[in-house]
């Protein structure tokens, strides 16, 4: 049953997600509703999730063990975009073989990687495509989720050795899960502080602390704990032999200004990205290029809060495409 | 090395706190600070004893960007 929803608040879509035990939380099944999204007020957008949670289609079981799989966040599951202008759906069009939508809004990369671990073999990919924000990957250390939830979350003990921490069954309570995230939230500010980061005071995109380079050094433990995360993923599609495929999103800020200084950096995580994907051996696609070159003022590809526009689906839906034949993983 | 984390956790907290433009900020993270005290204690004992957390990030360009 189809209802109407009308939004202000800063992230609607999180209204579309309820509590998941492995992964903090997931789309809420069988969910439709037309959302009026920040950066497009006047024009309503029908999102839909299936039974399974996601933003696509019912899973046909014919489908298992020749689909591909995209995860990531918001990108993927396309905020302020109608589902059938998803660069999945468009990918799926152009190959002709089911592309499977599981983006989540607000995913982290600890997320995505336990998504790939417990819920992809329900579909026997034979192509996972995680997209990744690279300035979300400081989610991963903070395990506060906007909507007072909890992610679970990797860290690494004084050994260097990776462990899980997953999120409690208690937290299933609404009580209990907002408490914990409230807990979370504060320790975030106060690591952050303490470090001579502000972000509640005046924030600027433009000068975000992960384009610093004067604090590197807060993020240097995130990219370590990014790396062995990464290596997780590798080494369980390996396994399996599943091709893995690492989708680099732009980031807004390429869109708008360059940067004033040399000082602030808009490609330093991104460029941290992809060196920890070169030095372990995993394929990926950065749409930068792609993207800019086919952005204008008069015909955007991103939406004003940097989430692709149709256009933009459509770019890297053909880039996608592109690639996957490079690398010889689509007949 | 129990008393010197107390210590800083503490202070670091009333900072934090009074950090904060507006009054019921101020109050909210103190409270906040006592109520989850034990909670950071055990975090910062461990991360103590850790060497993979990163440094703490330098303030030395925050007096930069400012004049960008």
């Amino acid at each position: 049953m189809s209802k109407t929803k009308r939004f202000t608040e800063r992230n609607p879509e999180l209204s579309f997600i309820c509590f998941d035990p492995k992964v903090g939380f997931w789309g809420r099944p069988n969910m439709e509703g037309d959302v009026y999204f920040d950066v497009r007020k006047d024009v309503p957008i029908r999102v839909r999730h299936n039974s399974e949670g996601i933003r696509d289609e019912p899973f046909d079981q014919s489908d298992k063990g020749r689909c591909l799989l995209c995860v990531g966040g918001s990108y993927t599951w396309g905020s302020g975009v109608e589902q059938e202008h998803l660069y999945p759906k468009l990918l799926s069009d152009q190959l002709g073989k089911r592309v499977v939508n599981l983006g989540q809004v607000a995913f982290g990369l600890d997320q995505v990687c336990l998504t790939v671990l417990t819920k992809s073999e329900a579909y026997s990919p034979s192509v996972v495509i995680v997209e990744q924000h690279p300035w979300a990957l400081h989610r991963i250390i903070n395990p506060y989720a906007n909507g007072g939830y909890v992610r679970p979350h990797f860290r690494l003990d004084a050994d260097q050795q990776v462990t899980l921490e997953k999120v409690p069954k208690h937290l299933k309570h609404k009580v209990v899960r907002r408490m914990v995230a409230s807990y979370y939230a504060y320790r975030k500010n106060l690591l952050e502080f303490i470090s001579g980061i502000d972000l509640s005071k005046n924030y600027d995109p433009l000068f975000d602390p992960m384009f610093l380079y004067w604090k590197i050094g807060y993020y240097d433990y995130m990219y370590q704990l990014a790396e062995k995360i990464i290596v997780i993923l590798r080494d369980y599609c390996l396994q399996r032999d599943i091709k893995l495929l690492f989708l680099i999103d732009s980031l807004l800020q390429y869109f708008t200004k360059k940067s004033k200084s040399d000082l602030v950096d808009y490609d330093l995580p991104r460029d941290r990205l992809i060196q920890i994907l070169e030095k372990n051996c995993v394929s990926y696609l950065d749409s930068k290029e792609q993207l800019l070159c086919h952005h204008s003022d008069d015909d955007p590809v991103i939406l004003n809060d940097g989430h692709l526009n149709e256009k933009g689906n459509e770019r890297v839906a053909l880039t996608l495409e592109k690639k996957l034949r490079s690398l010889g993983w689509i007949g | 090395m129990d008393w010197v984390t107390h210590h800083t956790l503490f202070r670091n907290i009333i900072l934090l706190s009074f950090s904060k433009k507006r009054k019921f900020e101020v109050v909210e993270y103190l409270c906040k600070g006592l109520i989850f005290y034990p909670f950071l204690l055990r975090y910062f004992k461990a991360q103590s004893t850790s060497e993979s957390i990163g440094s703490l990030a330098s303030n030395v360009g925050d007096d930069i960007y400012p004049l960008f």
